[in-house]
């Protein structure tokens, strides 16, 4: 293509100066907002992987329908048992199955009473291993050992001063009224319920909560991760036969990591759609902006398109020109657009990692989406474009040239 | 004077945009949607509000809760880590000031019917004595739509919410029997709809059968006082503070309950919305200042394509005041019809939403349009044209006379 076809319309651009500017400053700020608010969607998302612990494919969760107005297995109506564990563990493929609870306690220190989660620690080592690589290590003091009695471990919100002055290792807290001495304080993680939990092995946890053979919830290591969906079927099998029921029927769910967050992704998709749409409207009002100022830019120039007519301009020659111009200010409104909408997102994700601890809201750079962004605000500049273009290359000369 | 003047204004504006129809138009469009968006974002928020304020209103202002810490983790009573008893119910009932208590419980069930089974919450209703019944129906704002309430003293009925019309492929009927965690009940009243899912599939039983499913004598997860002298709050609030601190041997620091008041509730609440608001209007409102550019652009190049026009309004006697009035009015004019045009968009829009929603999810969404808003987005609408149009008037009332007659 001649180079003319670039030289003409960047001289018009930037001929009409201030005006020029406004036009791209409205594709600019609407490719900005859904750069920059597309990217903090995505870090919302990696700030919800992270609660969840990693997503472990050779990992399923066991829990019995519940009404869900608590943690996790907490209100559910049939409780599991310790003889549906054995079933579940003599499945071919289990290579473990680690019962827990989660449940609200009061904690007391100090003579000031506080509230939080308390979970149960496995008490089988291996089980205790796989649970404890995920809480890492301590910041201060030592992990439980199966042989502790009444002994506590504290997630890492505990080193605050809630209690209005610092907990020791080796003092003591009450839990539900029981006292407890405190082995450890857990290092922060990027988990704010695993830093705002307690830890104690599950043998205390039943006592002092009063629980007798039953589960809240399972969470079952398969052998194979390849053969997680095999084994997922295989328990539901036993256990419906165990309790006598048929398919479809099932008073319990079998869950993958995946699964169990497919629900609050799909939310948290719905809300970004919503959010993206209203800020996407925008770069609407952003694209008539462009199509005013190429209507405006055919007027002043009416004159010129004659001449160019006149000695020996095609219609289509025309259009192109008037075409590249409105694809120019799509394209660059886009690239500024995209990097400051980028830059943004970024500057919130920082503020938001030093305010949150304990959630890593980060954003991930996506080279997909800056060129998205671009190709789409240079759609915008030409289909903006197209009927002023039309427009111009149909004017007739000897009237143009009258003007 | 002024008033003429003014006329003049207008009609030279209008005049402009006849002479300059399709960008005048395309200039509005980017206006109308702006407007548009931000007046259905805005019109749905106060309609949310107002629903909100209406529920607390219903449960009446003189009434308090008395709930136990750490059940906010979640609302089932028997999973919190403290709880409260008919003791304090009664104990709060010898508060100078409150003039009847009241308390109902929460458990988590299966219920069969038509060999189905779901699971939900069951609430249990105190029936020893009338006015404890008619407290608790009264601050959990529930209607009977069919059949009744409890008769005091009442075993194996029920009462199940507005949502068992069909979650049990066919409905709930007065005088069928459900079974609730293995125990048959007999129903004896539907409620009418509370706005919400999870409320709606509520049962209701009394306390006496919860605390035998349950094996809960004595519980009281959510407590309600009424009280008679609401100047007082303050007195009765530490009043009671100190009886139930007395009963329950604690103190301010291992304080294991708490005590809210409905305006405190909704407080909380409407802070929480009043963010989402904010962030969603804030998002809305990109729109409008791309608008604002636009208007802006349309100006700039008014200025340009009239200098000459300025010029010899100018030669004959116009100040810049003039000048820059002239322009201002005319981006305040498109300012203001852009608006009025997306406000009927913007409101057609919110009512459509409404009707969806209504049929999907519940009726707390509705479409508020008080006249004050209408009025507020016209004025706002002609205040961003106006601003948009500052600069360029700016720029045009500076023009030189000598130079702008000679500009071609």
């Amino acid at each position: 293509m001649n180079k003319e076809y670039l030289m003409i319309p960047a001289r018009n651009i930037k001929r009409r100066g201030l005006r020029s500017i406004l036009t791209m400053l409205g594709i600019f700020i609407g490719i900005a907002s859904v750069v920059g608010l597309i990217s903090l969607g995505g870090a919302l998302q990696n700030a919800l992987e992270g609660q969840f612990g990693g997503l472990d494919l050779d990992i399923l969760y066991f829990q019995n329908a519940e009404t869900g107005f608590g943690p996790p297995g907490s209100t559910s109506i049939e409780k599991i048992t310790s003889n549906e564990i054995r079933i579940i563990e003599r499945i071919n493929g289990v290579e473990i199955v680690i019962p827990r609870f989660i449940r609200p306690v009061s904690i007391e220190h100090n003579n000031i009473r506080d509230f939080g989660y308390a979970t149960s620690i496995p008490k089988e080592r291996e089980a205790q291993e796989i649970f404890y690589s995920l809480l890492k290590d301590t910041e201060k003091g030592n992990l439980l050992k199966t042989s502790d009695r009444k002994r506590v471990l504290l997630g890492s919100d505990y080193l605050d001063q809630r209690f209005e002055r610092e907990l020791r290792i080796g003092g003591t807290i009450l839990i539900q009224g029981e006292e407890f001495r405190i082995a450890g304080i857990l290092k922060p993680l990027d988990n704010f319920i695993l830093n705002s939990a307690i830890y104690i092995l599950e043998d205390d946890f039943k006592e002092i909560l009063n629980i007798g053979d039953e589960y809240d919830i399972l969470v079952i290591k398969v052998r194979d991760k390849d053969q997680t969906q095999r084994v997922a079927e295989e328990i539901a099998r036993r256990i419906r036969n165990d309790r006598k029921q048929r398919v479809g029927e099932e008073d319990f769910s079998i869950q993958t990591a995946a699964s169990s967050i497919e629900a609050v992704k799909n939310i948290l998709m719905v809300v970004n759609i919503i959010i993206i749409s209203i800020a996407a409207i925008s770069l609407i009002v952003g694209g008539i902006g462009i199509t005013n100022t190429m209507y405006t830019s055919i007027l002043e120039r009416t004159k010129e398109i004659g001449i160019m007519k006149a000695i020996g301009a095609t219609n289509l020659q025309i259009a192109q020109l008037f075409l590249i111009e409105s694809a120019i200010l799509g394209l660059v409104g886009g690239i500024i657009g995209s990097t400051v909408g980028l830059t943004f997102a970024y500057l919130i994700s920082f503020i938001g990692n030093t305010l949150l601890k304990g959630i890593d809201f980060s954003i991930t750079f996506s080279p997909t989406l800056i060129l998205g962004a671009i190709i789409f605000s240079l759609t915008i500049g030409i289909i903006s474009g197209v009927v002023p273009a039309i427009q111009a290359s149909n004017l007739n000369p000897v009237e143009a040239l009258r003007k | 004077m002024i008033q003429k003047k003014i006329n003049q204004y207008i009609k030279i504006s209008i005049e402009n945009f006849k002479h300059r129809k399709t960008r005048t138009i395309m200039t509005l469009i980017g206006i109308i949607i702006a407007i548009a968006v931000l007046f259905t974002l805005i019109s749905l928020s106060l309609g949310l509000q107002s629903y909100v304020n209406e529920q607390f209103e219903e449960i009446g202002s003189d009434k308090i809760f008395i709930q136990a810490r750490g059940s906010n983790f979640g609302m089932a009573g028997d999973s919190t880590p403290i709880k409260l008893t008919t003791r304090d119910v009664d104990e709060i009932e010898r508060v100078n000031g409150i003039s009847q208590a009241s308390y109902s419980v929460y458990g988590n069930v299966a219920v069969n019917y038509n060999s189905k089974t779901i699971y939900t919450m069951v609430v249990g209703l105190p029936t020893e004595n009338r006015e404890r019944l008619n407290l608790i129906i009264e601050g959990f704002t529930i209607k009977i739509e069919r059949g009744r309430f409890f008769d005091l003293r009442e075993r194996g009925r029920v009462i199940v919410g507005s949502k068992y019309e069909d979650v049990f492929g066919k409905p709930v009927e007065i005088n069928d029997r459900i079974n609730i965690n293995g125990k048959n009940f007999r129903v004896i009243g539907k409620l009418e709809p509370l706005g919400n899912d999870a409320d709606d599939r509520l049962v209701y039983i009394t306390t006496r059968d919860y605390e035998e499913m349950f094996d809960s004598q004595g519980r009281a997860d959510i407590i309600i006082a009424r009280i008679n002298d609401k100047d007082n709050l303050e007195r009765i609030r530490k009043d009671l503070t100190n009886r139930l601190d007395r009963l329950r041997g604690v103190n301010e620091k291992t304080r294991d309950y708490l005590i809210l008041t409905p305006e405190e509730l909704l407080e909380t609440f409407q802070n929480i919305l009043n963010i989402i608001y904010i962030f969603l209007i804030g998002i809305g409102s990109i729109s409008l200042v791309v608008g604002g550019i636009g208007i802006a652009n349309t100006m700039y190049t008014s200025v340009l394509e009239r200098t000459k026009e300025i010029g010899i309004m100018k030669a004959i006697g116009a100040t810049n005041s003039d000048i820059t009035f002239i322009f201002l009015i005319e981006s305040a004019i498109l300012g203001l019809i852009g608006g009025g045009i997306g406000i009927l968009i913007g409101s057609g829009i919110a009512k459509l939403i409404e009707n969806i929603a209504s049929q999907s999810v519940g009726s707390f969404i509705s479409a508020a349009m008080p006249p004050w808003l209408i009025i507020g987005s016209l004025a706002f609408s002609s205040i961003i044209g106006a601003l948009s149009g500052f600069f360029p008037a700016r720029k045009a009332s500076k023009i030189y006379v000598v130079e702008a007659l000679r500009y071609e």
